[in-house]
């Protein structure tokens, strides 16, 4: 039987998991199993991973010392099917475990952004009302931000795809004003963490603390999500969704024309 | 505000509150204001508890809110201060009396979350089956859990959240965390009964303040098993539609639901597996709020003891 070939320091990518690999669970997984399914939890996170029957005796065999290959021989034989059949399923379960973060060796990879989302309100649309309090503890809402045009912002200290963007935004944030636009970030959280991860980029904002429930108009959305509220206090663009759409929005208000592949940082920008 | 200037704010009254864990005081110098808070937070009255107020975190006094009412030239008539008499900060001032409320209830409630570590609280709406039966059904905001809950309520299920199911870690049991529903969007077409003054409370814009017991005399529920799991999903215009999933599956909608999960850790699992034990587990998408509860009076009726 194959020795755990994870002498290498580096992990590598779950899309790299061939046949020779030795799955094991990290120690921080923990699992239960109800009715011949688990449930398992990469303690630390909220992300839970429900595995079907199959997967849960697949999952019961990454045990730190069997290579892929040889688990796809024994459960071939143990079920009488087709090696390939049962190859694809070992292969895609480990990818998708070893992406989630929880095997040893492979590296984790956050989760994609939300998708789009078709219910987005239309351009022309009256922006529901919202009032919430700012840092300095006075309530401001959809009415004194009327006769001016602003970037409403669905954001979170605590999302990573907002902390991504934070920078980008910081630097299109000139062109913004050039253009009497201006941000207004819905956020949750302290008003600590909020202020530190705004001025760690020189991020100027208005910054409204979402409290009594998320506000309407981005219910059900998660972040970041924006779209571009004109003077009349209605939607003046499409909804923009996930760390790569906002800042193209962003880009846009800003008079500015898309990022090129590759340019900037590195980020691939559609 | 000044302590000195808190110091001569005359009062109109005072009250104690114990929500889940959260023991806390709130007092206010307007008489509708204090009316309002009264009536929403009447399940979670406590007379003052002097052992309470020993407890850590503020020795002394409990955490108090004091809702001001003062007329002064720069527009933000109302203020929401927390805090006890010699250490207080500011929560929000605004010319609306509305939006010191709406402060008010939110941080109750997120702070009566955040402090209660005793019950593993999890996002959803909860009721009783008219057998006794408990009944969960987990789902972000905007899934139509309160409209849901409330619906169920009217129709003769007891009435135990429309927030969040509280796990007794020890014995697995649903207990009850009553608050007043609240109702957003247009209520009025779907509780029509509901009039102003009459079990509903309309000082915030948008939102109806209900007492369970205004919708139906009585419906408040005890503690109880989970013997249904139902994660809700409204859409408008969606046909109704209930299906079955499992247990496993169950546990994940739960655990994504889970206010402490973090504090909780491994053992949230372990709980949430026995919580569902006993309990049959189902999706459901609905469009209308008559069709949404009759699927759930169909799904519950005649279970066997």
């Amino acid at each position: 039987m194959a020795r755990n070939v994870s002498m290498k320091t580096k992990e590598i990518p779950a899309a790299d998991l061939d046949g020779d690999f030795v799955a094991e669970p990290r120690a921080q997984v923990v699992g239960v199993e109800v009715d011949g399914e688990s449930v398992l939890l990469l303690e630390g996170t909220r992300e839970l991973h429900a595995l079907n029957g199959v997967g849960t005796v697949i999952w019961g065999l990454f045990d730190g010392s069997s290579t892929l290959d040889e688990i796809v021989a024994d459960l071939s034989e143990a079920f009488q099917t087709d090696p390939e059949v049962v190859r694809n399923d070992v292969l895609e379960l480990a990818r998708l475990l070893g992406r989630a973060g929880l095997l040893v060796g492979v590296a984790r990879e956050e989760p994609p952004p939300a998708p789009t989302s078709p219910q987005g309100l239309a351009p022309g649309t009256e922006v529901p009302a919202f009032r919430f309090p700012a840092l300095d503890g006075k309530a401001l809402g959809l009415e004194d931000l009327r006769g001016s045009r602003f970037l409403l912002v669905n954001w979170s200290p605590r999302c990573g795809f907002c902390s991504r963007i934070a920078p980008e935004l910081a630097e299109l944030a000139p062109g913004l004003k050039q253009h009497d636009v201006r941000f207004v970030f819905l956020t949750i959280g302290e008003a600590e963490e909020n202020r530190e991860l705004l001025e760690s980029h020189g991020l100027d904002c208005t910054l409204l603390f979402q409290d009594g429930g998320q506000a309407e108009v981005f219910e059900g959305l998660g972040t970041p999500a924006a779209y571009l509220v004109d003077e009349a206090g209605k939607v003046a663009s499409e909804l923009a969704l996930g760390a790569d759409q906002v800042p193209v929005l962003v880009r846009k208000a800003a008079g500015l024309r898309r990022r090129r592949q590759g340019q900037g940082k590195g980020r691939r920008v559609s | 505000m000044s302590p000195d200037e808190l110091e001569r704010v005359r009062w109109k009254g005072e009250a104690t509150y114990r929500v889940l864990s959260y023991y806390f005081g709130v007092r206010w110098n307007s008489a509708p204001i204090g009316d309002y808070v009264r009536s929403v937070l009447e399940p979670f009255a406590v007379p003052p508890d002097p052992r309470e107020q020993r407890n850590p975190p503020t020795p002394g006094t409990p955490p108090t809110y004091f809702l001001v009412d003062r007329r002064v030239s720069d527009g933000a008539r109302y203020r929401l201060l927390y805090g006890d008499d010699r250490a207080f900060a500011t929560m929000i001032q605004s010319p609306q009396r509305a939006d010191i409320l709406q402060h008010l209830f939110w941080n109750i409630n997120s702070e009566s979350t955040r402090r209660t570590g005793d019950l593993l609280l999890i996002h959803a709406g909860a009721v009783l089956t008219p057998a006794g039966d408990g009944l969960l059904l987990p789902a972000p905001s905007g899934s139509g859990k309160t409209t849901l809950v409330a619906g169920l309520v009217r129709q003769g299920f007891g009435y135990l959240s429309d927030e969040a199911g509280a796990i007794d870690p020890v014995t697995g049991r649903l207990h009850p965390y009553p608050k007043a529903l609240a109702l957003k969007g247009a209520p009025s077409e779907l509780f029509p009964e509901l009039k102003a003054g009459n079990g509903r409370r309309d000082l915030l814009p948008g939102i109806w303040h209900v007492r369970a017991q205004d919708i139906r005399p009585g419906s408040v529920g005890g503690p109880s098993e989970v013997r249904f799991v139902v994660a809700p999903r409204y859409r408008r215009g969606a046909r109704t539609e209930l299906s079955s999933m499992s247990r496993a599956a169950g546990v994940v909608e739960l655990g994504d639901n889970t206010m402490n999960l973090l504090f909780y850790r491994s053992r949230a699992l372990t709980l949430l597996a026995r919580v569902v034990a006993r309990a049959r587990c189902y999706r459901l998408e609905f469009g209308d709020l008559v069709e949404g509860v009759q699927a759930i009076e169909r799904l519950t009726r005649g279970r066997p003891r």
